[in-house]
C-alpha cells in the first residue's frame, strides 16, 4: 500500500534513506536496549524490603470499618499462625515423624487456603463461626455422597446413561452430582442455538490441579474493569481537558469517567464522585496549570466532597506499584492539602491512610520521606492522640518485622507532634508489655526512632524525660529474648549520642546492667552493648564527679575494643571505629598504648582489605586514626601512616592520604616537632602518591595543600621536585593530569612565594609557563590555568609585578578579552576574577580604553545565568571605576539599563551601587538621578533599584548626607501610579532608613515623617510584592522615627468602620507591638471615659502619682 | 489562598507568644484591657518607676508590684455598678 502512494506523489527520486528501511529501523529502535534513567534510578534503588509495601494487604473496603476488638483478634490470629507455621517446620525439619493430632488440627483450622482467608474477616465472628459449621459439615456431606455414588456401582450405569458430561478427579458431573454440590437455585440452561458439542464420543477428562499462584479477584466490579481496558485506551476523557498522558494503569481507576455519560440521572452522590475523580485525574496526569488549577479547586472543596469520596479514590491510586515518582509525589501533595482542609473528619480513615502513607517513611527518595513524614505529623494533629493509637496498636505486635519498623517510625513522629509529655503514658504501657516480646521491641525502637527523628546533639525536648526514659528501657537490658536486648542498648546509645553531653545522671542505673551485657553477649549484640557504653562514656567526661567512673569503662571498655579488633563482622568494625572516636582516651590511661592499642589498631585496619571496603568504613578508619594520633602520639602514628602512602595498592595509598590530611589539618602545629627524616619521608610520600594516582580525586589535592600549608617554609628543600613534577605532569597528554596539575599551583602558590625568599624566580617562571598555556583547548583545564594564574599573581610582591616584563601584565591582559568571550562557566568566572585583580593589583600600566574594552565585555557577563559570575563582574566594575575613574563606567552602565532583560538591569543597578561605593557617592549620584528625568519605565525603575542597592552597601554616616537631595526624586516616585516605582522607592527608603538608626537626632527627622506620610497610603496594597515592601520600610521608618511619633498614624485606623482599612492598620501595630513593645506602652492613647459606655472607668490611677 | 494560611499561621503563633496582638475582629474592650494589662505592667517591672510610685504611695516597693499584678486579673471594671 504505502510505496504505491509513495510513488505517485514524488515526482523526482527520493535521495533519503528508503521507506522500508526506515520502517524497518523505526521497529528496531521501538525495542532499545538502552534504558531511561529514570528506570534505572528505580532499578538501582529498589530494594525487597521496601518493595514489600506492594505486597502488604491493605483493606481499602471503605463501607466496612473493622472495630478495634476485631483487628486484635485477627492479629492474635496471625501470631498463632505463624507460631504453628514454624513449629510445623521445624517437625519437618526433625524428620518425617507423625504430627501430633492436635497441631493437625490448629493447621488445617488456622491455615486455609491464603484467598479464602481475605474475605473472611468482612463478617463478625459468630457468623464466621456459622459459616465455618456449615462448610465442614456441607463438605462432609457431599463427600460421603460421593462416595456413595462410588461404592454403589451407579457410577458405571451413569458414565454409560449419559456419557456426554465431563468427570472431574474421576467424578461425572451429572446431573444428578451437580445438584448435590451447588446450593439449591440453579437452573439448567438450554444450549445456544448453533452449539455443537466437540467430539462428542468422549467427554473432556479434567483433572483439577492445585493452584499455587495468584489468581485475580473476579467480582463483577473488576470484570467490568477489565473489560474497559481489554478495549482501547482513550486519549481523550469526556469533560476532561489538558491531561499529558494516561496510563494504562489508569483505566483500572478512572474508567468510570468513560464508562458513564454525562447525563442527569446520575444522583447526587455518584455526581460528586465523578467530579471528584476528574480533578483527580487532572491533578496525576494534567499540566502544569491545569494540575495547580485542580489542586486548588480540590482542597478549596475537601469539606464538600467529604472524605470518604476523596480517601476512596486517593488511596488506591496511591497503592497502585506502577506510579511513577512524579505523580506518587503529587498524589502525596494533595493528601497533606486535604487532610488540613478536612481536620477533624479524617477520623474513620486514620488507619487506611496511615498504611498508604507510612510506608514511605522508609522510601529511599528523601523528599518523599519529609512528606510522609509531614503528612503523618498532620493527620496526627487531626486525628488526635487517643486515634492514633488505638488505630496503630494492633500493628505494634505484628508479625510482619516490616509492619513493625514502619509502625514504630510513625509513633515515634507522633511523638515527636504531641510531645513526649503526652505520648509518654502509653509508651511505658508497651515497654511493660508482658504478653509479647514484638510490643516491647517496637516500644524501643519507637525511642530510637524519636532519637532518630530529632537528630544527633538536638536531645533538648527529651532531656526533661530522659531519667524517666532510662527507667523504662532499663528491664529491656536483661530482657529474656536477645533481639530486645540488642535493640534497648542500641536506643540508649543513640539516647545519650542525642543528649550529649548532659544527662549522665540519668544513665548511672543502667551502668551495671549494660556493664553486665557486655560481658555476656556475643556477635552483634556485643556491638549493640559496646555501642551503649561507649556512647555513655563521654557524657561522664563533662561531669567531674564521674572522672574515675569514666576512666575505670574507658580502661575496661579499651581492653573489650581491642579483643574485637579482628572480629569479622562488619557492624562490630563500624562500632568500634565510631566509639573511638568519643572515648577519651590518654597516654596516662593506657600507658602501653603501643602495644595495647596502636598496634594492633595498624594491624587489623590498616590493610589493603580494608581499604578496598565501603567508602563508609575508610572514612571511619581514617576518623579514627585521627583521633588515636591526636590522644596518644601524633607523630608516631604520621610515622605510622606515611609508610602507606607508597603503598602499591592505590586504596591504600589515598585511604592513607586521607588520614595525613585529616591529621595534620586539624592541628598542624603538632609537626613543629618533625624530624627532617620523616619530614621528607612525608613530602615524599605525597608525591609519590600524588604522581601514582590513576583515578585523580580530591583528596590528593587536599593532602598536598595542607602538607603544604602546614610545612610552610620547611617545603624549600623539596621545592624543586614539586615544581618539577608539576611542570612536567602540566605537559601530560591527558586533560585530566594537566588540570589537577594547575590546581595543585593554585593550592601551594602563597607557599612557593613563603620559600622563596626574596627571590620570585620561581613564580615568575610560572606565570610565564602558565601565560603560554593560555592557548587550552580543554576549558576545565583552562580554567584551572587561569585560576593558577591569579594565585600566583596574587603571591607576587606589587613592586616585582610593575617590573615584571616576561610576559608583563600589558601582555596578560589583551590575552585575557578573548578568552571572557568563553561559554564556560569555569574559564568565565576565573577570567573575571583575573581580570579583577590586575585592575586591583596593577591597574596604571594598563590605559583605560583597554579598560573599558573590558568592561564592555563584563556588561555581556551579567547575563550569565550563573550568580557567581555576575558577582564576580559586579566586583570587577568596582574595581576598574576606582582606577579609572566612574565617569566612563557609569554613562556606559546607564545606557544599560533601556535593555529588555530584567536580570540584565538589575545587575546593572547592582553595579552602579556597587561604583558608588567604590568612588564615593557624590561622583556617580548626580548622573543617576539626570536619568531618572527619562520619561521610561524601564530605566527609572532601574535608577530606583540602583539607589536601592547604593544605600544598602553605604553606611549611615555617609547616607544621612545625602537625604535632602535625594527625596524629591522619592517623593515623586512615590506618588507615581506605577505600582514598581513606590514598591522599589520604598525599599530605598528601607535602606536609608535602617542605616539612619541613631543618626538622624533633630536633623533628619522631618525627613522621615516625609516619607511615612508619603508611604502610609500604601498600605492598602493588595499585590503581596508590594506589601511586603511597604510594610518592611513602615517598620523600618518606625525604628528611625520612633514608636513615639509612629503610633500616633496608627491609632486612627484600629478601629475605622470599614474592614478594609481596619486590617492594614492591625498588621502595622501588631508588628510595632512584637518588635517594640515596650516602647510602645507609654504612647498608648489615654483614655478615661468613653461616651457611650459611661459605666465604666477607663481610668488607671497609677499613672497619676505625683512626688 | 496559600498566602491567606500562611498569614494566618503566623498570626496565631504570634498571638500565643504575644496577648496584645489583634486583628480587625479584635474588640473595644479587648484592646482596652491589653492597654491596661501593658500599663500595669510597665508600671511594675520598670524598676525605676516602681520605686517612684512606692515613695509616693509610702509603701514597699514589692507590695506595690503585688498590687499592680493583683489589678492586672481585671484591670478594667464597672464603677457604677
Amino acid at each position: 500500500m504505502a510505496p504505491e502512494i509513495h510513488k505517485k506523489r514524488t515526482l523526482a527520486p527520493s535521495y533519503t534513506i528508503p521507506s522500508a528501511l526506515s520502517e524497518e529501523l523505526h521497529v528496531e529502535h521501538t525495542k532499545q536496549d538502552s534504558v531511561t534513567s529514570q528506570e534505572l534510578q528505580s532499578s538501582i534503588t529498589k530494594s525487597d524490603y521496601t518493595d514489600r509495601r506492594k505486597h502488604r494487604n491493605a483493606d481499602m473496603d471503605f463501607n466496612t470499618t473493622k472495630s478495634y476488638k476485631q483487628i486484635m483478634e485477627e492479629r492474635d490470629l496471625e501470631r498463632e499462625e505463624l507460631r504453628v507455621k514454624k513449629l510445623v517446620e521445624k517437625k519437618n525439619e526433625e524428620g518425617e515423624r507423625p504430627l501430633p493430632q492436635e497441631v493437625i488440627d490448629q493447621q488445617t483450622q488456622q491455615s486455609p487456603p491464603v484467598r479464602r482467608r481475605k474475605r473472611r474477616w468482612d463478617v463478625t465472628p459468630e457468623e464466621y463461626e456459622k459459616i465455618k459449621n456449615e462448610e465442614t459439615e456441607h463438605a462432609k456431606k457431599s463427600k460421603a455422597d460421593i462416595d456413595e455414588i462410588n461404592d454403589s456401582k451407579t457410577l458405571q450405569q451413569i458414565i454409560k446413561s449419559e456419557s456426554k458430561v465431563p468427570i472431574i478427579n474421576g467424578v461425572p458431573l451429572t446431573d444428578e452430582v451437580l445438584d448435590k454440590i451447588l446450593p439449591p437455585g440453579y437452573i439448567k440452561v438450554a444450549p445456544p442455538s448453533g452449539f455443537q458439542q466437540t467430539n462428542g464420543d468422549e467427554a473432556p477428562d479434567i483433572i483439577e490441579t492445585q493452584l499455587d499462584f495468584y489468581v485475580p479477584p473476579t467480582d463483577d466490579n473488576s470484570l467490568k474493569e477489565r473489560s474497559i481496558m481489554e478495549g482501547q485506551i482513550p486519549t481523550e476523557i469526556p469533560g476532561v481537558n489538558g491531561l499529558q498522558f494516561f496510563k494504562q494503569e489508569d483505566m483500572k481507576y478512572f474508567g468510570k469517567l468513560v464508562t458513564t455519560k454525562e447525563t442527569d440521572d446520575l444522583s447526587k452522590e455518584e455526581k460528586n464522585e465523578i467530579n471528584t475523580m476528574k480533578l483527580l485525574l487532572k491533578i496525576k496526569n494534567g499540566s502544569q496549570i491545569t494540575r495547580k488549577r485542580s489542586l486548588r479547586k480540590l482542597t478549596d472543596n475537601a469539606r464538600k466532597f467529604g472524605a470518604k469520596v476523596l480517601f476512596s479514590q486517593i488511596l488506591p491510586l496511591l497503592l497502585e506499584p506502577n506510579l511513577d515518582s512524579q505523580e506518587r509525589h503529587l498524589l502525596v501533595k494533595l493528601v497533606g492539602r486535604i487532610l488540613f482542609q478536612l481536620d477533624d473528619l479524617v477520623r474513620p480513615y486514620t488507619h487506611k491512610i496511615l498504611v498508604v502513607i507510612s510506608p514511605l517513611l522508609i522510601d529511599e527518595d528523601f523528599t518523599l520521606r519529609l512528606e510522609a513524614r509531614d503528612i503523618i505529623s498532620g493527620l496526627t494533629k487531626a486525628a488526635g492522640l487517643a486515634n492514633i493509637i488505638s488505630n496503630l496498636r494492633p500493628d505494634l505486635d505484628h508479625v510482619d518485622e516490616y509492619v513493625r519498623n514502619i509502625t514504630s517510625r510513625v509513633f515515634a513522629i507522633v511523638a515527636n507532634t504531641l510531645g513526649l509529655v503526652n505520648f509518654f503514658p502509653f509508651l511505658k504501657a508497651v515497654l511493660k508489655s508482658k504478653k509479647n516480646w514484638t510490643a516491647r521491641h517496637t516500644g524501643i525502637k519507637i525511642v530510637q526512632q524519636l532519637c532518630i527523628l530529632l537528630g544527633g546533639g538536638n536531645g533538648n525536648s527529651i532531656l526533661p524525660y530522659l531519667t524517666q526514659l532510662v527507667e523504662v528501657l532499663k528491664p529491656g537490658l536483661t530482657d529474656e529474648v536477645l533481639q530486645v536486648r540488642t535493640i534497648t542498648a542500641l536506643t540508649l546509645a543513640q539516647l545519650a549520642e542525642n543528649v550529649r553531653p548532659y544527662g549522665v545522671e540519668s544513665f548511672e542505673e543502667v551502668l551495671e546492667p549494660a556493664w553486665l551485657g557486655l560481658r555476656k553477649h556475643r556477635g552483634k549484640g556485643l556491638a549493640g552493648f559496646l555501642k551503649c557504653i561507649g556512647a555513655i562514656i563521654p557524657l561522664m567526661q563533662h561531669d567531674s564527679n564521674y572522672e574515675e567512673y569514666s576512666n575505670y569503662y574507658t580502661k575496661e571498655i579499651v581492653h573489650i575494643m581491642t579483643r574485637e579488633f579482628n572480629s569479622p563482622d562488619e557492624d562490630m568494625r563500624k562500632t568500634i571505629l565510631k566509639i573511638v572516636v568519643d572515648l577519651p582516651l590518654s597516654r596516662q590511661l593506657i600507658p602501653k598504648y603501643e602495644v595495647e592499642v596502636i598496634n594492633p589498631f595498624l594491624k587489623f585496619f590498616w590493610n589493603r582489605r580494608t581499604a578496598s571496603d565501603s567508602q563508609q568504613l575508610t572514612r571511619l578508619v581514617v576518623d579514627a586514626t585521627a583521633e588515636l594520633g591526636q590522644k596518644f602520639d601524633f607523630l608516631e602514628m604520621l610515622e605510622h601512616i606515611v609508610i602507606f602512602s607508597k603503598d602499591d595498592n592505590e586504596q591504600l595509598r589515598r585511604m592513607s592520604i586521607a588520614a595525613i590530611n585529616k591529621m595534620v589539618s586539624s592541628n598542624p602545629d603538632e609537626l613543629i616537632g618533625l624530624d627532617s627524616q620523616l619530614e621528607s619521608k612525608l613530602v615524599d610520600g605525597v608525591l609519590y602518591a600524588f604522581q601514582e594516582q590513576t583515578v585523580q580525586q580530591k583528596i590528593y589535592l587536599q593532602g598536598f595543600g595542607t602538607v603544604a600549608k602546614a610545612l610552610n617554609v620547611r617545603l624549600k628543600p623539596h621545592l624543586n621536585s614539586i615544581i618539577s613534577t608539576i611542570l612536567y605532569r602540566l605537559k601530560n597528554k591527558t586533560p585530566e593530569i594537566r588540570l589537577q596539575a594547575s590546581d595543585l599551583i593554585t593550592i601551594i602558590a602563597p607557599v612557593i612565594k613563603q620559600c622563596s625568599e626574596g627571590d620570585e624566580g620561581v613564580l615568575l617562571k610560572l606565570i610565564l609557563i602558565l601565560y603560554e598555556s593560555l592557548g587550552e583547548v580543554y576549558p576545565d583545564v583552562l580554567g584551572s590555568i587561569i585560576n593558577a594564574l591569579y594565585a600566583c599573581i596574587d603571591s607576587v610582591d606589587k613592586s616585582t609585578l610593575y617590573v615584571m616584563s616576561n610576559p608583563s601584565i600589558n601582555q596578560i591582559l589583551p590575552t585575557l578579552t578573548p578568552i571572557l568571550k568563553n561559554r564556560q562557566e569555569k574559564v568565565q568566572e576565573a577570567s573575571i576574577r583575573l581580570v579583577g585583580l590586575i585592575a586591583q593589583k596593577n591597574s596604571e600600566t594598563i590605559n583605560a580604553k583597554e579598560w573599558m574594552r573590558i568592561c564592555f565585555e563584563l556588561l555581556e557577563m551579567l547575563k550569565s545565568s550563573k550568580k557567581r559570575i555576575r558577582v564576580a563582574a559586579n566586583d570587577s566594575f568596582g574595581y576598574i571605576a576606582r582606577t579609572i575613574g566612574p565617569q566612563d563606567v557609569i554613562v556606559m552602565l546607564l545606557n544599560n539599563l533601556r535593555v529588555q532583560e530584567r536580570q540584565l538591569r538589575v545587575c546593572t543597578a547592582v553595579a552602579m551601587g556597587i561604583v558608588a561605593e567604590a568612588c564615593a557617592p557624590f561622583t556617580v549620584l548626580p548622573a543617576i538621578m539626570n536619568e531618572y528625568r527619562i520619561p521610561e519605565k524601564n530605566v527609572q525603575n532601574g535608577v530606583l533599584k540602583a539607589l536601592s542597592f547604593l544605600f544598602e552597601y553605604l553606611d549611615g554616616v555617609m547616607a544621612k548626607d545625602y537625604l535632602f537631595a535625594i527625596t524629591p526624586l522619592l517623593e515623586d516616585a512615590l506618588t507615581d501610579r506605577d505600582q514598581v516605582h513606590r514598591q522599589t522607592a520604598a525599599t530605598v527608603i528601607k535602606h536609608m532608613a535602617l542605616n539612619c538608626i541613631g543618626l538622624t537626632n533633630d536633623d533628619y527627622y522631618e525627613v522621615f515623617v516625609h516619607f511615612l506620610n508619603l508611604i502610609l497610603p500604601n498600605i492598602y496594597e493588595t499585590s503581596p510584592h508590594v506589601i511586603i515592601r511597604i510594610l518592611e520600610s513602615v517598620d523600618a521608618l518606625r525604628v528611625v522615627l520612633g514608636n513615639g511619633s509612629f503610633s500616633n498614624y496608627i491609632w486612627a485606623g484600629l478601629f475605622h468602620p470599614a474592614r478594609k482599612v481596619r486590617s492594614p492598620y492591625w498588621r502595622i501595630y501588631n508588628s510595632a507591638y512584637v518588635q517594640n513593645s515596650d516602647t510602645l506602652v507609654p504612647y498608648y492613647p489615654r483614655i478615661e471615659h468613653l461616651s457611650d459606655d459611661e459605666a465604666t472607668d477607663y481610668k488607671i490611677e497609677e499613672l497619676d502619682l505625683f512626688l | 489562598m496559600a498566602d491567606k494560611i500562611k498569614e494566618t499561621n503566623e498570626y496565631n503563633q504570634l498571638k500565643s507568644k504575644y496577648v496584645g496582638l489583634g486583628n480587625p475582629d479584635t474588640s473595644r474592650a479587648e484592646f482596652m484591657t491589653n492597654v491596661h494589662r501593658d500599663t500595669l505592667a510597665s508600671l511594675s517591672h520598670h524598676s525605676n518607676v516602681l520605686l517612684y510610685n512606692s515613695v509616693v504611695l509610702n509603701e514597699h516597693p514589692e507590695l506595690v508590684r503585688q498590687e499592680l499584678i493583683k489589678k492586672m486579673v481585671q484591670p478594667i471594671k464597672k464603677a457604677k455598678e
